[in-house]
């Protein structure tokens, strides 16, 4: 399994000076999961300025390597949004990952940043597994991109030491010492002043912190794991052992199905309008060929509202006219930012196997300035 | 300059320049708002240019702002380097408030940022007048009647909040909801019953240092020395051992020895983008203000919840003594009032806010940004403004520096009660 000792570990030690960047971090998370984010290897499909944010946050955290893909030019309007982009590249033929690539060497040079050209539809389980993927993120692609991307990362497993090209042992000694290992599968998106985070962690092994509650004089020292949770940070430390958990992702497939209960109105109110935006914005990318909804296609949402409800027997004002255009501009900075933090650090949970990472679907409703985790599919 | 840049803020203009029924109670849009945000007269500070402070410049830049103030007394260490992404491995030493505003300026055509290398005490009251809002990261600074918005993390939690005298709780009200960062443990327990790590590493330095001064009388312990921190560890070893307590390591007893707090970039992130929300909200008035403390953490999972606190009505700082009655008729205007709180009030400008139906309204305000907006106020009838007896009125006077607001209560004669 994925936490035997011998699998996924860093091949040497963290240098002095990596100790030292890292150390405020690795009061948090502990050695052992800064070892394995550094021997992580992460794909980004689709490098807007949400691509900057959470990129920002993995390079500074010091994952192993980081590869970018798209191909799309870079716009006066990507660099007026993010300081991810070279604006000194402004009238250059280049390409927003290839934009991207120097501040992010600049963040921390000892990850590898790369640009790799091509379309997602050309990426194949072989190409994840000889480039060694742990992760692919799929940043504000379009939902057909969704369903193949979180499909391939299913159909990937390395197992133990043989390369799918047939080339036997590995002599990297990163790889040789995996062993069974799937690819994460994460997307997100922002749209207008929201924005959602989603996670495939198909079966998922991982370490956490559960505290050791003193005894009291004449109790039993023994913890019911299920109540005994870490206190918050700053309050007074305690002992604490590592335990291990899994849990069980379902696929973005069947989260695309989720049908609402309208049995179940009374909660159906309770969650934010936004969760229904995005999940109404990917039924129109599904009508409109992969296009993402802008200001002027407020009517046609709505009528594609009004269908999607009555289709499933839900109150049409679930979702209102004024929120739903408030999820049709282009986001901005703020809402990138908050979204890129969760996203970054899911993906550092859930690539370190340290810590809980959330299962499955997190919306952020920037109206409401509230996130919330629904567990779909 | 930068590319596209007629059309480069278009997308904050929107926010402005449109109604909508998600806009705040009294906003009204308007196409000189935009320039008016990026005049001289919205100045905004930045209090603290480390984990926060980067990122609420960035948001803050990327937002439009472009008068920025930003203070903070530190120099840079590599340790910074995780999350505070101004920063490179070559500015290690400088001051942080001064590398960011070169960073800043450089990125983002048009945004002046003035760094002050410095302490938040050694500026005068002066320096703060000079700020539409003030958004930190730091827990130090007073209530006033200037919006202050205010985030902290440590690391996976954070949190948001907004700040406004006589309204939300001011930092003093709710002090306790900041558990202390010097790990403050009792004397006995370090001396008689220590039970963890911790208690050995601060019976060390605490008690036996000052007792045994191993580099010489009278020498402090630096936390930043290695070979101070080794003396620390290796007396807490023993005395670990002595108790049966598991033995600290290097990096366990230089953190407690200098409180250093975990942190990590995303947190900061989060955190600092809900502040510049905030206050971009507060400059503009087009939204709403959270009410008016947001959590995070994502230590399992995400939980991101906010909550409306109440002041505390005993609080040392924030606490005021009874309103004054103010009495007048339904029918009198708003100028009434205002005249009266001239003549009778000893006030000049005044500026009034009052709670109405569980909301704060501005009614007038003395200032040259908003008073054309306000003008209308001041013929309409306090019954027209929804006014009723016992309703408060928060009034400043913006020709009296360094006063605090004083709170009235409306008495009408003939009106109904709130």
């Amino acid at each position: 399994s994925a936490m035997t000792s011998s699998a996924v570990e860093a091949p040497t030690d963290i240098t002095a000076q990596e100790a030292e960047l890292y150390d405020r971090q690795i009061r948090l998370w502990g050695l052992d999961a800064q070892k394995r984010l550094r021997a992580s290897r992460i794909l980004m499909v689709g490098a807007p300025p949400l691509t900057g944010e959470i990129a920002k946050n993995l390079v500074l955290a010091g994952i192993r390597s980081l590869t970018l893909m798209d191909d799309s030019p870079l716009s006066a309007d990507d660099i007026d949004s993010s300081f991810i982009y070279d604006p000194s590249l402004a009238t250059a033929a280049t390409t927003r990952a290839e934009a991207a690539l120097s501040a992010l060497h600049s963040l921390n040079p000892m990850v590898e940043v790369s640009a790799k050209s091509g379309q997602p539809e050309q990426l194949t389980a072989d190409l994840l597994a000889n480039e060694d993927y742990d992760a692919v993120l799929a940043i504000s692609q379009p939902v057909e991109v969704l369903q193949s991307l979180g499909r391939l990362c299913r159909s990937v497993t390395y197992d133990g030491e043989v390369n799918s090209n047939g080339a036997g042992n590995n002599s990297n000694s990163d790889s040789s010492a995996k062993q069974r290992r799937q690819v994460q599968f994460f997307a997100a998106d922002c749209f207008g002043c929201h924005g959602y985070v989603f996670l495939d962690l198909q079966r998922h092994e991982f370490a956490t912190e559960l505290a050791e509650v003193p005894p009291k004089a004449g109790q039993d020292s023994s913890v019911d794991p299920k109540t005994a949770a870490v206190p918050a940070a700053g309050s007074q430390p305690v002992e604490t052992h590592l335990i291990k958990r899994s849990a069980d992702y379902a696929d973005f497939e069947s989260v695309l199905r989720t049908r609402w209960d309208p049995a179940k109105l009374g909660s159906l109110r309770r969650l934010s309008p936004a969760l229904y935006l995005a999940f109404l914005l990917f039924e129109f990318q599904r009508a409109n060929n992969g296009a993402r909804a802008g200001p002027n296609d407020v009517d046609a949402l709505k009528t594609l509202w009004r269908a999607f409800a009555e289709s499933q027997q839900l109150p049409a004002n679930l979702l209102d006219e004024a929120v739903l255009s408030s999820g049709l501009q282009p986001p901005s900075c703020p809402v990138l930012a908050i979204v890129g933090g969760v996203a970054a650090q899911e993906v550092i949970k859930a690539v370190s196997h340290k810590d809980d990472p959330f299962n499955n679907f997190f919306v952020f409703d920037g109206i409401q300035s509230c996130g919330s985790v629904q567990t779909l599919g | 300059s930068s590319p596209g840049t007629d059309n480069r803020w278009r997308h904050v203009r929107r926010l402005l320049e449109r109604a909508g029924p998600l806009g705040g109670p009294e906003f009204e849009p308007d196409p000189e708002l935009f320039s008016a945000i990026r005049s001289d007269l919205v100045q905004i500070l930045v209090v603290g240019a480390g984990g926060l402070g980067c990122e609420m410049l960035k948001d803050l830049a990327l937002s439009g702002f472009v008068n920025l103030h930003l203070i903070d007394m530190d120099t840079i260490d590599l340790s910074n380097l995780n999350r505070q992404f101004l920063f490179r491995p070559k500015d290690i030493g400088r001051p942080k408030a001064v590398v960011a505003a070169e960073f800043v300026e450089r990125r983002v055509s048009g945004c002046r940022v003035t760094p002050h290398f410095g302490k938040l005490e050694d500026k005068p009251l002066e320096f703060y007048k000079q700020f539409m809002c003030i958004v930190c990261g730091l827990d130090s600074v007073q209530a006033s009647v200037i919006p202050l918005i205010d985030g902290g993390t440590q690391g996976f939690q954070g949190h948001c909040r907004v700040v406004r005298a006589h309204a939300t709780p001011c930092l003093e009200c709710t002090a306790d909801l900041y558990s202390s960062t010097q790990q403050g443990f009792p004397l006995c327990t370090l001396a008689h019953t220590p039970r963890l790590p911790e208690h050995c590493i601060e019976f060390a330095r605490i008690m036996q240092w000052p007792q045994e001064w191993p580099f010489g009388e009278e020498v402090p312990v630096d936390g930043d020395d290695p070979h101070h921190v080794d003396w620390i560890r290796t007396e807490a070893c023993k005395r670990a051992r002595q108790f049966g307590i598991r033995e600290p390591d290097f990096r366990l007893t230089q953190g407690v020895v200098k409180h250093i707090i975990p942190a990590v970039a995303s947190t900061n992130a989060v955190i600092s983008a809900q502040c510049v929300t905030e206050v971009f909200k507060a400059i503009t008035g087009c939204y709403p203000l959270l009410n008016n403390f947001a959590n995070f953490s994502d230590i399992e999972g995400v939980a991101v919840n906010v909550v409306p606190l109440e002041r505390n009505p005993q609080c040392d700082v924030c606490g005021q003594p009874p309103p004054k009655p103010l009495t007048f008729n339904s029918r009198d205007s708003l100028q009434t009032v205002i005249n009266q709180l001239k003549s009778e009030h000893g006030m000049t400008r005044p500026s009034l806010t009052a709670c109405v139906e569980g909301r704060d309204v501005t009614l007038y305000m003395d200032l040259s940004f908003l008073r054309d907006q306000l003008a209308d106020n001041l013929d309409k009838s306090l019954a027209e403004l929804g006014l009723l007896s016992n309703t408060v009125l928060n009034v400043t006077d913006s020709a009296q520096s360094g006063m605090k607001p004083v709170t009235f209560v409306l008495n009408l004669e003939d009106g109904m009660e709130t």
